[in-house]
Parts: structure tokens; sequence; C-alpha cells
């Protein structure tokens, strides 16, 4: 019996011995480069999560872009590599997603949100690990608290700044004109509220109270009720297309006057459809990029693109928007001397006046101690007819002060 | 717009979306009677139903009317086939594994959904007059008339439909005890069938209609988790408690967002009808029409 | 060699945790596996596509959590469809104690524990009145309401923004990297394990099964359930309490999003796809849940390559495949994995020789 047993132990510790160092032997053996080892870039996106309406486009334009880059000749003769995951909105999932990114030596992310995003800032820049947020939130683009932090579009701060600009200017009555601002609990339409009230007051605009609209919004009309008692003039939407929608239907309906100012997420070319002819005259967006078909040089890529791969889908603005970020990340990844955080970080703080064929309102420039990549954007309207046709397109100074707010 | 018709408009905006929950809130309760099932799949059936109908009307172009009933027709296969391969497996297991195993269908059903029709919000085509209802000062949807009255037509034909037709006689009795009604000759399996299919159509319409408002996405569902704190307060196994409290928990969750997010800087609204459940539960357990169970050993 | 029958001269003898001395070595190799394995886990980086230690980390936050809602669900057969919100609760707490009132984590931790557990508690009143499917409700409106609580409390919270919370240092050595946070997770790990199994070997332990399988009979036999119950409550949610500590501190990132009720549906599947009332179960299922979304990824990322796009359908499904699973287990196999590995062990105990 004890003999047995003995034997027994032995050959089963062999036998996990040899499994073991089996293990070990097999993961090895993959490791030699081959000839052209791709650049891995790690996504962070949201394609089943609260923001999954606006959040799967942008991941398929990233994903469409990595193929476009690898046609034309990548990265000085390297591919890229895109590995797009899901987080879901959730923080904990985008620190494990990021972690893993880091371990495989991963030095360049594409990501999203801005409450995960601001929630990695931390960690990015102590690894040195640029990352590329479809977040623009003001408080990323200051470089000597965020230095790793970029994005593409103008700020949340710099947008909400444009638009109490755009109702100070259009403003003609008698008294001071009133907004109200309604915004989700979110990081994304938080954030940027305090400066734009700050600034509002410094133009004499009088500010209502503020309204939560949830981002899964299918009513408002309590929320609109209660608006109704201040009257504003302008409203601002820092929502996500489906809750702007909401919003403004019910407004119509409760027969408002208000007229409402959209953050970029909350207006796109679902706008007109899901609201209806409520939108018409009433709602107005803040858009720094381009919209989907719309035709200026840089969209050809695209379209040709969308013509190749999947023909039948529709897109939206969010494609572009993901577009602009690979292919500024493509220039800087071309032009860094070393391929590591630092190197990538250095090459895009050397852009200057990036030419993005029209996709944005204006060239993208980073500097050293400026991550604003401007500070002009196009105000949209949903005109009589539905159709969404540029106001005017709205230029704010660069002004030091409001870096990083 | 002065205090009191602020007040009119919230509630007649709370009985208007509260009339979306009873609707679901009639088939939650109708499952419950019949098979002591408690569904957590109730708001992904209204999501499945919307969604079908929605893709029939924009991407077959079939006509309203026979969209409306090819959904009906849809969603009775989507119940049989639910209560034949998933629920009937489980009859005679413990509370929490039926609990658990609806749970794992609204995420199957969930996913199924968004992974065939995406995670955009996707609108119906204008079926019902878009002009909103004016009496004085309030507004409503005219879409919302037709979910009250629709809720109330099924309020009624259930109500006569336990009282008097043999079928509903015979789930209240096997709702009461499985083994007695086998025993009286009644088809348990035939009971719990018909059940989920009327449930299933029930929270279909509740779908279209609710989809008609401001479309449909994959946060449909939710609506779903509502119908806990409406059959809570009307009580789990009654059919008037369901409607009433589903119109109950709409005009408290829109007062409650119009006079309370003031003071908790907003969203009072999705939590209020959550607070009234554990007050219930905790003061009145069985609801306003609930059977009460009293134990005896 | 296993051995075939019982043959037990002593009571300490048949109350022994570990039983032959088989086993004995077999938990022996496997300690030394835990101990060793932060230093040996790089290669299985590459082969699982993903970061294998975060993922033992998480998965170790997971088992201390499940083994509370098993003490609750599997031992006293109450649901709870809020633990994911009481696990927030434990991560809120901590981060609360430790970043605005300057308690050291070792302090706060158990602190944590112990507000949850009084959290727990309150919701868990309904149950003194209530049977299974009414507590499931009641317990899902807790999570609602504390979800509520954790975004818009905002003085306390930090609002949806969420706390930036800090890593624990352990006699001046800083437990930021995923290898030291191990030992810390694993240490409470086999902590809250032996609780567990200690815990079912206890007066507690047998009035929690006794309320479980008949609670009017086991009022009878003089075991006090309101006690008992609201005990099993409290147990439950300072271990789960502890768990979100843990995870709060390893994280660095608290904010609600993370405590939804999917969090909760993920504890309940854990314990019953690794087996309810088992202290193995909680430990199967949290590896179970864990891992499997990790393992989706693989056939996922291969499709990625072939056809880019997919991936958006894929993801999409992730969570259906949990419901399936979910669906499965209940339908053929409701006592789970630790029912089967039993099944399995006795089977080969007398091979071939079986019957």
């Amino acid at each position: 019996m004890m003999r047995m047993r003995s034997k027994w132990i032995i050959g089963l510790t062999v036998a996990v011995t040899v499994l073991a160092l089996g293990v070990f032997g097999c993961a090895k053996k993959e490791e030699p480069a081959k000839p052209a080892e791709p650049i891995l870039i790690g996504g962070i996106f949201d394609t089943t999560g609260p923001t999954s309406g606006v959040g799967k486009d942008y991941a398929v334009g990233a994903v469409d872009a990595a193929e476009y880059i690898n046609a034309n000749g990548g990265v000085n003769g390297r591919p890229i590599e895109l590995i797009a995951n899901d987080y879901a909105y959730k923080p904990d999932k985008a620190v494990e997603l990021y972690k893993t990114y880091r371990d495989k030596g991963i030095f360049l992310i594409q990501g999203w949100g801005t409450g995960d995003t601001n929630a990695l800032s931390a960690l990015v820049n102590k690894d040195q690990v640029v990352y590329m947020s479809a977040s623009y939130d003001s408080g990323l683009n200051d470089p000597s608290k965020t230095p790793y932090n970029f994005y593409v579009g103008t700020s949340y701060g710099d947008a909400l700044r444009a638009a109490m600009k755009f109702v100070k200017d259009t403003w003609t009555g008698d008294r001071a004109p009133k907004v109200v601002f309604t915004y989700p609990d979110h990081p994304y339409g938080k954030n940027p509220i305090p400066s734009g009230k700050a600034y509002a007051k410094e133009l004499g605009i009088e500010v209502g109270p503020d309204q939560i609209v949830s981002l899964r919004a299918t009513d408002a009309v309590s929320q609109l009720t209660n608006m109704k008692k201040f009257n504003p003039d302008w409203a601002w939407i820092g929502g996500t297309t489906p809750s702007a929608a909401v919003t403004i239907k019910d407004a119509a309906k409760l027969g408002l006057d208000t007229k409402f100012l959209i953050n970029v997420w909350g207006f796109d070319e679902n706008m007109p459809e899901l609201a209806g002819e409520a939108a018409n005259e009433r709602a107005f967006g803040m858009a720094p990029f381009t919209f989907y078909g719309v035709d200026v040089p840089g969209m050809k890529p695209i379209l040709e693109m969308h013509n190749k791969k999947h023909p039948d889908d529709k897109h939206l603005v969010r494609y572009v928007q993901s577009w602009v970020s690979m292919m500024v990340m493509w220039d800087a990844l071309k032009r860094a001397e070393t391929l590591d955080g630092p190197g990538v970080k250095a090459a895009l703080e050397q852009i200057r006046d990036f030419d993005t064929g029209g996709l944005t309102a204006a060239p993208i420039t980073f500097t050293p101690t400026d991550h604003r990549p401007n500070t002009t954007l196009f105000i949209y309207k949903v005109d009589a007819e539905g159709k969404q046709v540029p106001v005017q397109s709205s230029t704010l100074e660069r002004k030091p002060e409001w870096l990083g707010k | 717009m002065s205090e009191i018709w602020i007040f009119l408009q919230l509630i007649i905006q709370g009985l208007a979306i509260g009339s979306v929950y009873a609707l679901v809130a009639l088939g939650f309760v109708l499952i419950y009677k019949a098979s002591s099932v408690i569904n957590f799949a109730q708001g992904e059936l209204l999501m499945v139903g919307a969604y079908v109908c929605l893709a029939l009307l924009t991407t077959y172009q079939v006509p309203f009317w026979a969209s409306f009933l090819l959904t009906m027709a849809f969603s009775v296969v989507l119940a049989l086939s639910i209560e034949r391969f998933v629920l009937r497996p489980m009859i005679g297991e413990p509370v929490i594994s039926i609990i658990m195993i609806t749970i794992g269908l609204s995420l199957v059903l969930k996913s199924i959904v968004s992974a065939i029709w995406g995670t955009q919000i996707k609108v119906f085509p204008a079926i019902f007059p878009q002009a909103p209802i004016k009496l004085g000062q309030i507004v409503v949807s005219e879409v919302y008339v037709y979910t009250f009255l629709a809720s109330m037509i099924f309020l009624v034909l259930f109500a006569m439909f336990f009282k008097y037709s043999r079928m509903g006689i015979a789930m209240r009795a096997t709702a009461n005890s499985n083994q007695v009604a086998l025993s009286m000759g009644i088809s348990v399996k035939k009971v719990f069938a018909i059940s989920w299919c009327v449930a299933a159509v029930v929270s279909a319409v509740g779908g279209i209609l609710i989809g008609n408002i401001n479309g449909v996405n994959i946060t449909l569902s939710a609506v779903g988790l509502k119908v806990f704190p409406a059959v809570i307060l009307g009580g789990l196994d009654s059919i008037p408690g369901a409607v009433l409290g589903g119109l109950i928990i709409g005009i408290l969750e829109n007062l409650s967002g119009g006079y309370l997010d003031h003071f908790f800087g907003g969203g009072v609204k999705e939590v209020a009808p959550f607070v009234v459940l554990v007050i219930i539960l905790m003061i009145k357990p069985y609801g306003l029409f609930g059977t009460e169970e009293i134990e005896r050993v | 060699m296993q051995q075939c029958g019982i043959f037990h001269e002593t009571y300490k003898e048949d109350m022994a945790i570990f039983q032959t001395p088989f086993i004995k070595f077999w938990m022996a190799l496997f300690f030394a596996f835990l101990a060793v394995f932060p230093w040996i886990s790089k290669p299985l980086n590459a082969a699982l596509n993903t970061n294998t230690l975060y993922l033992m980390n998480l998965i170790g936050i997971y088992i201390i959590g499940a083994h509370g809602l098993n003490i609750l669900t599997g031992f006293t057969g109450q649901i709870s469809l809020g633990h994911g919100a009481f696990m927030g609760v434990g991560a809120y707490s901590s981060a609360i104690l430790t970043i605005k009132l300057g308690i050291p984590f070792w302090v706060a931790l158990p602190m944590a524990g112990l507000i949850t557990a009084l959290v727990g508690m309150v919701f868990g009143i309904p149950s003194l009145r209530l049977k299974g499917l009414y507590l499931a409700i009641a317990t899902m409106a807790a999570q609602f309401i504390i979800e509520y609580a954790m975004r818009n409390w905002t003085s306390l919270t930090g609002g949806s923004t969420g706390m930036v919370v800090s890593s624990p240092s352990f006699f001046g050595i800083s437990i930021d990297s995923d290898r030291s946070y191990y030992y810390l997770i694993y240490a409470f790990v086999i902590a809250a394990t032996l609780f567990t199994k200690n815990l079912a070997r206890t007066r507690s332990g047998r009035a929690f099964v006794a309320i479980r399988d008949r609670y009017l009979a086991a009022e009878v036999i003089g075991v006090n359930v309101w006690l008992y119950r609201i005990l099993s409550f409290g147990v439950s949610s300072f271990m789960v309490g502890v768990a979100g500590s843990l995870w709060a501190h390893y994280v660095l990132v608290v904010n609600d999003e993370a405590f939804g009720i999917w969090l909760s549906v993920q504890f309940l599947a854990m314990i019953i796809i690794g087996g309810m009332g088992h202290v193995l179960g909680g430990i199967y299922g949290a590896i179970f849940m864990t891992t499997l979304p990790i393992l989706l990824r693989i056939p996922e990322h291969a499709l990625t390559q072939v056809y880019p796009g997919i991936f958006a359908i894929f993801q999409s499904l992730t969570e259906g495949v949990f419901g399936l699973i979910i669906i499965l287990f209940l339908i053929f196999e409701p006592d789970g994995l630790a029912a089967r590995w039993h099944t399995i062990k006795n089977y080969w105990k007398l091979w071939p020789f079986s019957y």
C-alpha cells in the first residue's frame, strides 16, 4: 500500500512537471519575431454598454482605419495591429484591459470615455503610455498634469464656451439671455459644466437650475416641466444623441420656445430621425468634425473603406472621429524617433497644423505645453426641412487660463 | 405655467408612463399567477416585440396592421419555446433557480437582439399622430392614450377571463396547487404555456406602443425592472393590482422627479419606485390586493 | 491513492478538513503552486491573451465575495440580488475612510466590512417576514437604491466621477504591484475559505442550513430564525464588503459603474455554476465566471483578424453566453461544478470496479 502510494505520487509529480515544462517550452517557442512584427495598439471601446449607441460606430471606424493604414504602407513598412476590446463603459474593465496591454509592451492606446480615461490617467502617465481618448474632457489637455493624454476633438470646455459665445453673439433681446444646463449623471456630462457656467456669467448670461437627464432616459417631461418655470432661451444638452432627442421631443411637446445647444456626442446624423420635426430650428450641435459622407478630400479614403468592407452599413460622424484619431496617431508613429511612449508623445507634440483633409473644423496642433487639438468647431443646426446644415464656424482664443478647464 | 398646471402635467405624464408599466405588469402577474414563476425577462419580451415589429415595418416594409399581427404571432412562438425548453424542466425547482433561469433568459434575449439589430437607437415610422393632445395647458402624446386604453382593455379582458372562462379558472386552480389541478384533470402544461403566450403578447403590445414614443434601443428592457415596484404595490397575484400599481408607480415617479430632483441633485425618478418597494415590503408585503399567505405546519 | 472507505477512529479524524495523506499532499502541492504562481505566470499571458496575474487577483477577490453570497444563499437559502451593490459599499467605505479620514488601509478594511455588514442587515430586515421571491425583489431594490446613493451623494462618494484610491503599504513597503497584491489577496482568500468551511461545522452554520431546509421545523427545534437570518446577512455582507475594499485598493478607482446589477447577477451565477452550499462552489464559480470572458476573447480575436468588424457582434454575444451557461447549468447540472467534481472523483475512486 505504502509503496504503491509513493509510486503514484512520484509518477504524478513527474507528469505534472513534464506538463508544466511543456507549457513553458511552447510559450517560449512562440516568441521569436516574425519578419515584420506588427506594432500593437490597444483599443478600449464601448460596444455593449450605455454609450454603445455611439461607441460601436467609433470602434468600427478605428478598426477600418487600421486596415487602411496597413494597406497604405503601415508605419514605415511595419503593419499595425489594433486590438479592439469592449469594456462596456466599466472603469474597472478598462483598468484590466489597460494593464493587459501595458504588460504586452503596448505603448499606445485608443481609448473611449471620460470616466475611465480620467481614472487611468495617473497610471498612464506613470507608465508613459500614450493614451488617445474619445473623451475630449478639458481636464485632459494640460500636459503639465496629464502629459500622455491626447485627443483630436475640440475640448468639451471649449465647446461649451463656444456655445455660450454663440448665445451671446446671436442675442438680440433687451434683457440678458437665459440658459439652463441639462446633462446626464456621468463625468462626460458633468465635467465641463463649471467652466461653462463661469464663462456664461462672464458674458452676462443668466443661468437657471440644472436638469439631470439620464443617458437611458425615455422621457424627460418632469425635468422639462421644471425647466419651463425658468423658461430659458437656450439650453445646453451634455448627453448622447438618444437622450438629446428625447429632451428635444418632449420640449417641443410641452411647447417650450427654448433652443438647444448640444455637445459633440449628442448631435449626429441620427438626430433629425430620432427627434423628428421637433428638432427643426430647435437643435443646434457643436461639431468639431465634418459629418460622415460630406464631400471633403479627407472623406475619400473613408468612403473607399466603407464601400469595400461594409457597403450596407450606415455610419455616423463617430466613424470620422475615430478615423481622425487614428490618422493623427499614424502620422506621429511614422515620425517617432523611438517606437515607445515618450517617442510617440514627442512626435505628437511636434504636430503643427495637421491637415485632416477637412474632416475637422480646423487643423490640429499639439505642443509640449498645450494638448488642445484646436479651438475651432462648426455649429450645425437642424433647419426647417429637417436637414443638418452648418450655421457658422466658431473659433475661440487659445487662452492659457482655459488650459485644462 | 402656474404651479397647479405643473402638478397636473406631472400627474398626467405619470399616468401615461404608468400605463406602460401596467401593461408589462399584467403579463408578469399572469405568469406568476399561473405558474408561480417570477419572470425577470418580462422587459426583454417587451423589447423583442418592439424590435420585431420595427424590423417588419422598416426592413420588410410590411404595413402596420400586418406587422402588428405578425409580431403577436412571433411572440406566441417565442413564449411557447421559452416555456417548453427553459421553464418546463424547472418545474418543482427552488425559487432561487427559477429566478436565476429567467435572469439567464433575459441576458440571452438581450444579446441576441443587440447582435442582430445593434445598439443604436432606431425610430418607428410615424404610426400614430405626432401632434400631442392638449388639455388646457397640459400636453400628452397621443400614443399614451392608446397605451392607457390598451391596459384598460386587457385589464377587463383578463379579469373576465379569470372569473368566467374555464381556462381562467383552471389557471387559478393550477396556481393554487399543481397537484390538485393535475388530479382534477387540468393540463398543467397547457396552462403554463398559455400563460406565457398571453404574457408575451401583452408585453409585445406594450413594446410596440412605447417604442413609438421615443424610439427603440437595448435599454428599453429596463422597463421590465420598473414592473417590480408596480406588482409588489398591487400584490403579486392580483390583476387589478398590477394595473393600479403600474399607474401609481408612474405617477409617483414623475412627481418625485418634478419635486424632489431639486433636493437630491437629479435622477430621483429612477430610484423612487424602489424606495417605495422596500417600504411596502416592510409594512405590507402582500401589497394592496395580493393574497396573504398564511403558513401552517 | 485515495481511500475507498471511511475508517475514522477518533472524532478528531472525522472532523479534520484534510482527511487523508493523499489530500494533504495535494493540498501542500497546491499551496506551493499558489505561492510561486506570480513568478511563473508570465508565459501564460501570451497563451491566454491577458494579464494572468491580474486575472488571478480578480478571481481571488470574487472568491471572497462568492463565499459571502454562498453563506447567505447556499447555506441559509436567502437569495440576494444586491451583493454587487454591497461590494460597492465596501469599496466606497474603504475609499472614504482612507482618503477622507486618513485611516490606514489595515484598519479601513475591517471597518469597510463592518459597515457593509450593517447595510446588508438593514436590507435583510425584509427577510424576517418574507420568503425567497420577495427577498429577491427587496434586495434588487437595495441594489438600485445603493447605486443611486453612490452616484448622487456627491459630497461623500465623489458622484459619478468616483474616487481615486491609493495602494496600501505594509511596514513602509507599498503594495502596488500585481505581484505583491496577489499575496495580500490570497491571504484573505485562504482566511475566507477556511472561515466558510468551518462555519458550516459550527452551531451557527448548522442553524443556517436548518433554516434553509425547513425553517418552520428549525424554529420548532429551537433555532432563533430571526436572529440567524439577520446574522447570515451580516456575515455574508461583511465578506463581500472586505472583497470590495480589496477591490478598491487594487483597481485604485472606485466608481458606481462597476457595482451594477450585472455584478450581483454574476455573483449568483458564480455560486450556481460552482455549486450552492459547497465551499468549493464559490471557488469554482469565481474561477469559471472570471475566466470565461477571457477565453471567449480568444476566438473573437482570431475571427477579428479574418473579418474585422465581427468583434462588435461577438462582444454583444458575450453576455448571452453567460445567460446560456446559467440556463444550461440550472437545467442539466443544478448542483454545479462542485457536485460534478465529486461525482468524477467518486467514479475514479473505485475504478475499474465502479458500478
